[in-house]
């Protein structure tokens, strides 16, 4: 918890900063005002665990937490659904690609979405012998 | 693959919350074990006989689907 304190004391310096030396650019301007806002939810969170009463409440959700990192099932339904996205990622890429093409989108669009797409398949080929091998 | 997971649960006594915290997974997967939707690794499965002190054979039923 400690760790998170310096997080959010770095934030919130980051914000600070990033408001006061670019006060005109809307971006910065937004960016330092998120960085202070997630500060202020971690200090938040500091001062909530420290009260003596949300101890007991902490610590079981901190156990729940670790449970739902370490669950089995958990686990199988982020693969399956980084699976899934996977192939419904390549299909979309490749559709959007025909009809780029078809439109007549500037050529290196196309060609850059198509490398992506090769990209994506040769890594999941690589990978997979990687960890074939491993086991 | 049936399981006898929540007949044992009852027996003992106990909430699927505090089995899940014994077991250290989700209640979500407690229940999923318990409707038979999902099937426990080898290492869970073990888990539950400890905690049950019974063989894995009398918890897990393991019936093979006829072509």
């Amino acid at each position: 918890m400690k760790k998170n304190l310096i997080l959010a004391s770095l934030l919130f310096i980051c914000g600070i900063s990033l408001i006061t030396i670019l006060p005109n650019s809307s971006i910065i301007f937004g960016m330092g005002c998120g960085f202070i806002g997630g500060a202020i939810v971690n200090f938040y969170k500091y001062i909530y665990v420290l009260n003596p009463k949300n101890k007991k409440q902490y610590e079981e959700h901190l156990k729940n937490e670790q449970n739902n990192l370490k669950d089995e099932r958990k686990i199988m339904l982020r693969e399956k659904s980084g699976r899934i996205t996977y192939i419904i990622m390549f299909v979309v890429l490749t559709i959007l690609n025909i009809v780029f093409t078809f439109i007549g989108v500037e050529k290196w669009i196309i060609l850059t979405l198509w490398c992506v797409i090769a990209f994506k398949y040769i890594c999941g080929v690589v990978i997979f012998y990687h960890l074939s091998k491993k086991m | 693959m049936k399981n006898r997971l929540e007949e044992l649960r009852r027996q003992k006594g106990i909430k699927q919350e505090e089995l899940a915290s014994a077991l250290e997974v989700s209640r979500q997967t407690i229940g999923s074990l318990e409707n038979g939707r999902y099937n426990p690794s080898i290492i869970l499965a073990f888990k539950i006989a400890r905690y049950f002190d019974m063989e894995i054979e009398k918890i897990f039923i393991y019936e093979e689907v006829e072509k």
